[in-house]
């Protein structure tokens, strides 16, 4: 068994992170930049690179035109969260990517959003993290 | 005539239909912007359903850091009417105003859990007035009443990591509206349950009844004609008049 994940930004603006940007700082907080990427990360059978390979053409991931697609998360000086949602196993989309796309090595997925929170220290982008980007209610946080 | 303040967020998409459904329950309601600043003169607010802010890092939270959220805490604190319905449930929630009038949110709207459809959905239910104080938002219905109301949303399914605030919402009949099946029979199952909210949640308020969150729309259930059974029940006021109705009478 291996281990695939994929990042997926965005090449046109973005504008949920526009928007959180400003939320941001409305709360106080002073953030110089705010990148957002699509998580996913893939429990499979068999060869990782060749399935890396399919994964990241596959239409209803990335789309080419204005996604970009990245097998590891190339870290700036920024601080990075990972949020996820509890006890998702994202069961649609696994089944859409086994079942219609042909994708059977894929055992398990799961499904998470990456924040980049730039100009700030790991103390308070935990605090934005916990007032604005989840609710620790069904979601879970990690410094990456 | 107390006026009641409909106020819409960039994406809210039931203002207008929230309006005249207290219009038909004889309130006055003004539809106004989330950036107004003059509040005071309203007996009471509502946010009504939509996408605001599209929803965008998950529905309501956007919303509920906006400045306009302080001058409806400090109406709820001043016993001011409040109603949230749907994404206005979202906003409230996220904001922690429901069900405690904290500052950060103590519970959480997730995702549904359906075991046919994934995300958006929207259907008929029934919900049954499950709290035996009179609130605001009840006086007019019957205990254990049952209405048909209709639901539409993505993220409806009320949840906390916090098992002793649930066991506070029931100590103080927080919990207004459950989801139940025709004979007001509490089911935790699909369709009963039509998103997976913990005890069949359907809409919460706080201790004192003057703030309520629901996921349920009964502005679109103001007249029988709006309900599926309309052929059989002809014309005339429909059951989610009785909420706005119940309102009128808070406020007199």
């Amino acid at each position: 068994m291996s281990i695939v994940e994929l990042f997926v930004g965005l090449k046109i603006p973005d504008t949920t992170a526009i928007t959180t940007l400003h939320t941001i700082e409305k709360i106080g907080y002073k953030v110089t930049r705010l990148e957002r990427l699509i998580y996913y990360r893939f429990d499979i059978e068999g060869d990782g690179k060749k399935f890396a390979e399919k994964i990241n053409k596959t239409d209803i991931l990335v789309n080419v035109n204005k996604n970009t697609a990245s097998n590891e998360l190339k870290k700036r000086f920024a601080a990075y969260l990972l949020i996820t949602d509890s006890g998702d196993t994202c069961q649609s989309l696994l089944s859409i990517l086994q079942n219609r796309l042909c994708f059977r090595e894929i055992k398990s997925m799961q499904k998470g959003i990456v924040w980049a929170l730039f100009g700030i220290d790991r103390q308070q982008a935990e605090e934005i993290a916990k007032k604005l980007l989840y609710n620790e209610h069904y979601q879970e946080m990690k410094v990456i | 005539m107390t006026k009641i303040a409909v106020i819409y967020f960039p994406g809210t998409n039931c203002e207008q239909e929230t309006k005249r459904a207290c219009e038909a329950a004889g309130l006055k309601a003004d539809v106004i912007r989330w950036n107004a600043k003059e509040l005071e003169s309203y007996a009471g607010y509502i946010l009504p359903g939509g996408w605001s802010y599209e929803d965008r890092i998950r529905a309501g939270v956007i919303a509920s850091k906006d400045r306009i959220l302080d001058a409806i805490r400090e109406g709820a604190e001043q016993g001011k009417v409040v109603l949230g319905i749907c994404n206005g449930c979202q906003i409230l929630v996220e904001s922690g105003i429901i069900p405690l009038l904290a500052e950060q949110a103590q519970m959480a709207l997730a995702p549904n859990i359906n075991p046919f459809i994934s995300g958006y959905y929207c259907t008929w239910v029934k919900i049954k007035n499950s709290s035996k104080k009179e609130t605001a938002f009840n006086s007019v219905m019957e205990d254990d009443e049952v209405l048909s109301i209709p639901v539409a949303h993505g993220e409806g399914r009320f949840t906390t990591k916090d098992t002793a605030l649930v066991n506070e919402l029931i100590d103080h009949d927080q919990l207004l509206f459950r989801y139940c099946d025709a004979a007001g029979k509490i089911i935790d199952k699909f369709p009963v349950n039509p998103n997976g909210s913990m005890i069949n949640i359907a809409g919460i308020c706080n201790k004192q009844g003057n703030v309520l969150a629901m996921m349920p729309h009964p502005e679109r259930a103001t007249w029988q004609r709006q309900v599926p059974t309309y052929h059989e029940e002809g014309d005339g006021p429909g059951p989610g008049i009785k909420i706005f109705e119940s309102i009128k009478e808070y406020l007199k």
